[in-house]
């Protein structure tokens, strides 16, 4: 090796690495997606109570355990308003990695059966997200409201109450990475209450904001849709919806027939998030844009 | 049977151990900087379903690797096709998915590094990083690499020829890249 590469080497060992901060979001997204801990959670964390450790270690236990591990994990995912209670802020990497701990058990060293578990729970994810995001603070005995969850696991969970989970179902998107990554609250030190408070507070708004752009555009009304969702990208250009905004923003471009601009944003979209979960959804509207090109070439 | 906890600590372990090594593997690779927690994040995703085929017998960073290298290339591949679209569109929208540079508070040697890893393709700047950067053998490389160790060698003859000509050119340019 020459003494140039040797100097430029030892000097790039010098480098800086990640901060601290950037190990826990890292971790806590990694937790998000393999399915343990709802994203909700993560973000919804004020409420925790730091005697539920044990509980979460049991409720990890049991959903790596056993063949009824697909609906159990399910359950154990879905259960937000637990999670919530149980990871709190300034404990996150050791409640996360709790979490993740029993995940990698139930992926890694449990049967390829158990693997399926990820995925199932996925599902629940998406819908335990909105469902803690519009109740943030939702007490241990509440029910929530999982859909998606009792879509995925059907004999798993007794009825949900039914306000949110209409709008849910009409839900075009998906989401499991995006609020951990801008949303979760700082960890080093101490977590103050009123920090938390404000991230649940942005979050609350940004879902008040994009919850009549979803129904606008269930409706089909892509006009409406863009006007509420033009407003959430002006107050949270990088909030911790905007995947999800965008996402819907493409949608509503091919509804009010601005297919090329729905297509530049798609592009957009995948440069900046390159593996997004909702990528798919985007290029099912893409595919839609092309037979609507198609449909249009045709005519005489 | 391994128990939960056990299982637990060994994937907890791994992270707090690996995280820095992937972090700044996948940045010597090429990753930039904005795309790097993303990318660390899948990572660890591929390196937990690849765990239970993972031979202990085997050194595990070089293994580990393995496995970050096949995720950055795909990143970069996808990367790349998401540039040539972009290539299509107007200016104002290029310009929102063009992330802020990282350079700011960077020592120049550090600018040299990266100017120097740049400017080599990925099949002789991966050598070069395994080895010369994270000290893996050759052996180690040509394994989880899959090439044979005379290709391992002679891409590292070159890579590093090609390194040291570029550092010369951007220190002689005086930062002017």
């Amino acid at each position: 090796m020459s003494p140039l590469l040797r100097s430029l080497v030892d000097a790039d060992n010098q480098r800086p690495g990640p901060s601290s901060d950037d190990r826990t979001r890292v971790y806590a997204t990694l937790g998000v997606s393999l399915g343990l801990i709802p994203a909700g959670a993560v973000v919804a964390a004020h409420a925790a109570s730091a005697a539920t450790a044990t509980q979460l270690t049991a409720t990890a236990a049991a959903a790596s355990g056993g063949t009824s591990t697909v609906a159990t994990a399910v359950g154990a995912a879905s259960a937000v308003g637990r999670l919530a209670l149980f990871i709190k802020a300034p404990l996150m990497t050791v409640g996360v990695g709790a979490v993740l701990g029993a995940a990698l058990t139930a992926y890694v060293v449990k049967s390829p059966a158990a693997r399926s578990t990820a995925t199932a729970a996925r599902k629940a994810v998406a819908a335990s997200v909105l469902a803690t995001r519009t109740a943030p603070a939702a007490p241990v005995t509440a029910p929530v409201a999982l859909p998606l969850a009792e879509a995925a696991a059907p004999a798993e969970r007794p009825a949900a109450p039914a306000e949110r989970p209409i709008a849910m179902r009409t839900t075009p998107v998906h989401h499991e990475r995006v609020a951990v990554a801008t949303e979760a609250p700082p960890l080093a030190g101490e977590q103050h209450a009123d920090d938390v408070v404000r991230a649940d507070g942005a979050l609350t708004a940004e879902q008040a904001l994009l919850d009549p752009a979803r129904a606008a555009l269930a409706r089909g009304d892509g006009r409406d849709a863009l006007a509420h969702l033009e407003l959430h990208e002006r107050r949270f250009p990088g909030g911790a919806l905007a995947q999800e905004r965008e996402a819907m923003t493409i949608r509503a471009l091919g509804l009010v027939g601005d297919r090329s601009l729905a297509r530049a944003r798609a592009s957009t979209f995948r440069a900046r998030y390159p593996d997004s979960l909702l990528w798919p959804m985007i290029q099912a509207t893409l595919a839609t844009l092309a037979t609507h090109d198609a449909a249009l070439s045709a005519r005489p | 049977m391994e128990s939960v906890s056990e299982g637990r600590e060994a994937f907890r372990a791994i992270y707090d151990r690996e995280f820095d090594y992937v972090w700044h593997s996948l940045r010597r690779l090429g990753i930039p900087a904005r795309d790097l927690p993303d990318v660390t994040h899948d990572v660890f995703l591929k390196l937990h379903k690849s765990l239970p085929t993972y031979d202990a017998s085997r050194p595990f960073r070089p293994w580990l690797f393995g496995v970050l290298f096949r995720v950055a290339s795909d990143h970069q591949h996808l990367g790349r096709n998401a540039r040539e679209i972009l290539d299509d569109m107007p200016i104002d929208i290029r310009d929102m998915s063009a992330g802020p540079e990282q350079r700011a508070g960077e020592s120049e040697e550090w600018r040299i590094v990266d100017r120097a890893l740049e400017a080599m393709d990925l099949p002789h700047r991966v050598v070069l990083v395994m080895h010369d950067f994270s000290g893996h053998s050759a052996h180690d490389v040509a394994r989880e690499l899959s090439i044979p160790l005379k290709t391992v060698y002679s891409r590292l003859r070159t890579a590093r020829a090609r390194f040291v000509l570029t550092a010369h050119q951007v220190q002689l340019r005086g930062g002017a890249a």
